[in-house]
């Protein structure tokens, strides 16, 4: 299957008709052969999700905007995405609202069904496919209880079982842990169909996988070598000086919940420190942030901080969490709105209030009028990033903040979060990444956790 | 974190077949108002409470009614204030505050809503979400229909579930106990919570058109099903013979007693 894309502009629409829209793409040519593996790598905000959802014909339609070219699915120009499901497939970056049913089985049934399957095919199908992405357990758990991770494995396995001869991939290997990477990539890598992938950064796993690269930026596509894709990632990191002493400490924590237990013997952070946390999916990363923040109910244990014992509402004042799903942290209209809402309880004027959050707006590059709904999810995640750093917390825990994120962006942020001396526990499945900033790591094995020496 | 409505378990309520359970349900909800009498509708109530106590357990019940306590507080508040006409019950110098229409009327309503309320739950919370499609498809639903009770059904918890998500998320952004020139108020307005709920159930509305026309929905040839009942046979014959009976029996016998 080719995909042609011919002279694509494409440009969001404002609701003041007074008012020039913003142009995204213009004049944009892409060529995929058949059974071609492209990469379109590009920073949060530059059209990647837009251009996935113009490739699956689904913008305009169902974002506000105005697109101008030809898609053409093996030269054929179609008209809905319903059209193309037979040859075609998504997976969308944050599969959460994409769901519609209830659970995984019926999630990965529901193509098939439009397709017209017979029933003892559609079964073996459905579960070969929830076998080979490690869900048959969870194949009746409602989809709402499922991690990160295995929520974008449903949506590869509900993607991948029409068998598609072209497969867009927005951002699929961000939420997956290193096992699951690498069977994504022999997917990409044997499958006969053509694939698009995007990404913001160029991991690992991409290493000798495409056949071709392209860097998407100021609304023109640039073809690049794997080299310069891989030298376009290099950060600097600047490590946190302390600015004080102190700890925040955890003994003896255990959770349980059916069918999951976590033990954590004992963890600690300094002031001033970054420390990481890596794990399986699924292995209860955010479950023991939860914990730390007392938001989930914890079986034994304490958590102390500078060697006193904290109550379930010190924590979540002290302990600031950046969500692994910006979408369950961000609910408000603008930019302002959110950072505004931190600082209701300061009592000091409104002029103030105003300066402070054109600072930190400002600081994190974006802008205070701007529709925090309709940003790209790279951007709403350093908008969470933001909204902790107005609170001020003394420790932070980044739930996968490099995932939608250039690894520069992701560095940043832990920068600019650290740079009151807080101490930060960075949970993440890029090794490379975790590497280069923390000074410590810890891991979760088999529900229990403990440092790596 | 729960995000269904589904209940496990093994009980013969569990186990009653989806279809004869629709059908159970809806002449359930009618015998509710053919009671003649508030002791009969409230007999009818507590045995529906118990049936859902043993299904779903006491907690969940329990859990259940406190949901809709907060309806059955206002309808306290108003109706018998609302009906000014017939005996007086309770009375302040001259004027009546609340007379035993009112009451009886309240008691009526009240008793209504809880039981048709309990038996719709135990819908639900008996019934797995697929079992329910499956039963809808089986009395020919139209497609259009399907999906918007499907959605319905992934949606309606998953508010519940996001209610929770904003709540935490405010709850963390609280201020350090320890900061200056902070104001204390304390952590219990609901209304930025439900403008919250509100813009972001409305941001799900377009991505979920994208995703019922990526998944298919409104194409030409004929869908299949996935999630198929047992074609029935006697079993099922016995299952929708109890649907029918027990509501006929109940009716029957509060009509002859009253």
């Amino acid at each position: 299957m080719s995909l042609t894309l011919e002279d694509i502009s494409f440009s969001y629409g404002t609701q003041d008709e007074s008012t020039a829209a913003s142009v995204l793409f213009e004049h944009l040519d892409l060529e995929i052969a058949d059974g071609e593996k492209v990469l379109v790598l590009g920073q949060s905000g530059q059209g990647k999700s837009t251009l996935c959802s113009i490739v699956s014909l689904l913008a305009p339609q169902y974002t506000s905007g105005r697109l101008s070219g030809r898609i053409l699915h093996d030269g054929v120009e179609h008209g809905d995405a319903h059209d193309i499901l037979d040859f075609f497939s998504l997976v969308p970056q944050n599969p959460s609202d994409w769901f519609l049913t209830g659970t995984a089985e019926d999630e990965v049934a529901l193509p098939l069904e439009a397709l017209g399957t017979g029933h003892e095919q559609m079964a073996s199908r459905v579960w070969r496919e929830l076998e080979a992405w490690g869900l048959e357990r969870y194949h009746d758990t409602p989809l709402g209880e499922l991690s990160g991770g295995e929520r974008k494995r449903v949506a590869l396995a509900c993607a991948l079982v029409t068998r598609p001869r072209l497969c867009v991939y927005d951002e699929s290997f961000d939420d997956l842990d290193a096992r699951w990477k690498a069977r994504l990539r022999e997917v990409i890598a044997t499958g006969p169909g053509s694939a698009l992938v995007t990404s913001c950064r160029f991991l690992d796993e991409f290493d000798g996988l495409f056949d071709s690269i392209w860097r998407i930026s100021d609304g023109r596509l640039e073809r690049i070598g794997q080299e310069e894709a891989r030298k376009a990632d290099a950060f600097t990191f600047t490590p946190p000086r302390p600015m004080r002493t102190g700890c925040l400490e955890v003994h003896g924590l255990s959770f349980h919940r059916p069918g999951f237990d976590l033990s954590v013997p004992s963890f600690h952070v300094a002031a001033g420190e970054v420390v990481c946390l890596t794990g399986p999916n699924g292995s209860g990363k955010s479950t023991f942030a939860r914990l730390v923040c007392a938001l989930e109910l914890k079986a034994s244990g304490d958590i102390t901080i500078d060697g006193v014992r904290q109550s379930d509402g010190d924590l979540m004042r002290r302990v600031g969490y950046v969500f692994q799903n910006p979408d369950h942290q961000i609910f408000l209209p603008t930019v302002r709105d959110e950072l505004m809402s931190c600082l209701d309880h300061l009592a000091i004027g409104r002029g103030e209030k105003r300066e402070k959050v054109d600072r930190t707006a400002e600081l994190f590059a974006l802008d205070p009028d701007e529709n925090a709904c309709l940003m790209s999810y790279g951007r709403r995640k350093r908008l969470q990033c933001a909204i902790y750093h107005l609170l001020e917390r003394p420790y932070y825990i980044l739930d996968e903040i490099e995932a939608a994120l250039p690894a520069s962006d992701g560095a940043h942020m832990v920068e600019l979060l650290s740079s009151r001396g807080a101490g930060i526990i960075v949970i993440s499945h890029d090794k490379a990444f975790a590497r280069r900033i923390a000074s410590r790591s810890y891991t979760i094995e088999e529900g229990v956790m403990h440092e790596v020496q | 974190m729960k995000s269904s409505s589904y209940v496990a378990g093994n009980g013969i309520y569990h186990r009653f077949d989806a279809r004869a359970k629709g059908v159970f349900t809806v002449l359930m909800i009618v015998v509710f108002f053919l009671m003649p009498d508030l002791a009969s509708l409230y007999a009818l109530v507590a045995a529906v409470l118990v049936l859902a106590a043993l299904e779903i357990g006491p907690a969940k019940m329990c859990a259940d009614i406190a949901m809709i306590a907060p309806m059955i507080a206002v309808m306290f508040i108003f109706m018998p204030l609302g009906s000014r006409n017939g005996d007086p019950l309770v009375c302040i110098a001259s004027f009546t505050l609340v007379t035993r229409q009112a009451l009886d009327g309240f008691l009526t309503v009240t008793g209504r809503f809880v039981g048709i309320s309990m038996v719709c739950s135990l819908m639900m919370q008996t019934t797995r979400g697929y079992e329910v499609m499956a039963a809808l498809s089986w009395f020919r639903l139209p497609e259009s229909a399907s999906v918007v009770i499907s959605l319905a059904m992934r949606f309606i918890p998953d508010m519940a579930v996001t209610f929770r998500q904003i709540r935490e998320s405010q709850r963390l952004r609280l201020p350090d106990p320890q900061a200056v020139n902070v104001r204390r108020r304390p952590f219990a307005s609901i209304f930025p919570t439900l403008v919250s709920m509100i813009v972001s159930a409305l941001r799900t509305i377009p991505v979920s058109a994208a995703a019922i026309d990526l998944r298919g929905y409104g194409r030409r040839n004929p869908r299949t099903r996935y999630r198929r009942l047992e074609s029935g046979g006697l079993r099922l014959a016995i299952h929708f013979l109890f649907a029918f009976l027990v509501p006929a029996v109940l009716t029957a016998v509060a009509l002859m007693t009253a």
